[in-house]
């Protein structure tokens, strides 16, 4: 059928096009109101089905219940009770949780912060992203620190004006400079796409030992500083290297996010206008 | 132009799916199913038509949308999957399973390889090492055990809304 070949092959070079097009206006950053109208179209649907996540769970745990149990009466009645059981677990663990947020940031009390609830994961299985239910409207910015009760989560990457993207801080993307304690050593943390961190450019003669713990540093600007990251597992010390190599446990289980701090009152300082090499004054 | 109806109220659903419950299932860490590659592959086979290839371009876009990687990357991910089960679809065997299992093997590998690349060429950093063994091979498995799942209904809803035409 040489018109539907036809036809199939223009519709191929229309499609190839388009893409070609988003990825170049992508890379030059100018897709941001496609971004926001698509974001705004999605965004709903994502909270209504993030919603029905605990839902999803009561039912995988009550099905073999209603199965063994015949009695119709005694079911809904289990069922019933077991929902409350269920939506109280669920709501002392909300409330656990929002209490250790709460403890976070009366420790860290010199920062703002913006509670978001997490709505989505990077649906790609190639990349470390978090959607979080805030975005512009609730002034959250690109570069904005995201944070748990337990440490640094991320940061923001991008934000539309009801959502927003965290790029995780196991992410290959992101390196942190940090500082260890108690040796106050400074290193620079690596993502790599695995449940650790990889710790570089700490110098030989530094006593580094598993247990250590690494805490983001002022270095570079784009972090606040004092937020746990995670701890160190293990050294990696040969004489005839330049410097010695750390694996590094993150302190965020990534995997079990249902609240984040967004810190509003902190954005990276910018210092690439002081990068560049000048010519030294002279009399 | 049903079809093309059906994937802007699928494929939407499905990529928020992928991004919203599928992490709060069994596949919590690592490698999971790529729903919205499994239903575009399934579709081309199912009913082998030139726009079909829409499909590609809008279930592209909601992924993208979702997604924290560079807009426009999955819609040629998927591009290159449809063209390959659009290929496929018109051959004679093309009903028999192991060709559905062949394509969805083959489209995910080429969908990844795809990604990927776009990835690289957009300055991503990768671990590809350990992304082909947590992500890649166990995703292709998952895929490809999912198109036996969702062919058949795929089948049965292509018969009825877009039946396919015959040059006598």
């Amino acid at each position: 059928m040489p018109g539907k070949t036809s036809l199939s092959r223009t519709i191929t070079i229309i499609v190839l096009a388009a893409a070609v097009l988003l990825l170049t206006l992508g890379q030059r950053g100018n897709l941001a109101a496609l971004q926001d109208v698509l974001s705004t179209v999605m965004t709903p649907l994502q909270q209504g089905l993030a919603e029905l996540i605990p839902k999803v769970s009561d039912a995988r745990e009550i099905a073999p219940q209603a199965l063994l149990d015949r009695n119709a009466t005694l079911v809904a009645e289990n069922t019933l009770l077991r929902t409350h059981k269920v939506q109280l677990e669920d709501a002392a663990a909300e409330r656990d949780m929002l209490a250790e947020l709460l403890d976070f940031g009366r420790k860290h009390h010199e920062h703002t912060y913006l509670a978001a609830k997490v709505i989505g994961q990077d649906p790609t299985a190639f990349l470390q992203f978090i959607i979080l239910n805030q975005g512009t409207t609730a002034g959250v910015q690109r570069g904005m620190p995201v944070v748990t009760q337990s440490g640094l989560l991320g940061i923001i990457n991008e934000a539309t004006p009801r959502a927003s993207k965290v790029l995780l801080v196991n992410s290959s993307e992101m390196a942190v400079n940090v500082r260890l304690q108690p040796s106050r050593a400074t290193g620079v943390l690596f993502g790599q796409y695995s449940n650790d961190m990889s710790l570089r450019f700490i110098s030989l003669d530094v006593n580094l030992q598993a247990g250590d713990i690494a805490v983001t540093s002022c270095l570079g600007g784009t972090l606040p500083a004092g937020i746990p990251v995670g701890s160190v597992a293990s050294v990696r010390k040969r004489a005839y290297d330049v410097f010695q190599e750390a694996e590094v446990i993150p302190e965020v289980d990534f995997h079990s996010i249902e609240i984040a701090l967004i810190i509003t009152d902190f954005l990276p300082t910018d210092l690439s206008p002081l990068l560049g090499t000048q010519e030294p004054l002279t009399q | 132009m049903r079809n093309v109806v059906l994937a802007l109220l699928l494929l939407p659903l499905l990529a928020t799916v992928q991004s919203t419950l599928i992490p709060h299932t069994i596949w919590s860490i690592g490698a999971k199913p790529d729903l919205v590659l499994v239903a575009v592959l399934a579709w081309n086979l199912a009913s082998p038509q030139a726009e079909n290839i829409l499909w590609a371009l809008i279930g592209g876009l909601a992924i993208d949308t979702l997604s924290g990687g560079p807009m426009g990357a999955t819609i040629l991910a998927l591009l290159a999957a449809t063209v390959l089960a659009n290929f496929t679809s018109e051959r004679v065997w093309a009903s028999h399973v192991f060709l559905r299992m062949a394509v969805a093997a083959s489209g995910s590998i080429l969908y990844y390889l795809v990604y990927s690349i776009v990835l690289m060429f957009s300055n991503w950093e990768g671990y590809w090492g350990n992304t082909l063994i947590n992500i890649f091979l166990p995703s292709i498995a998952l895929n490809t055990i999912l198109m036996l799942i969702v062919f058949p209904t795929t089948r049965w809803i292509a018969t009825r809304i877009s039946p396919q035409s015959m040059d006598i």
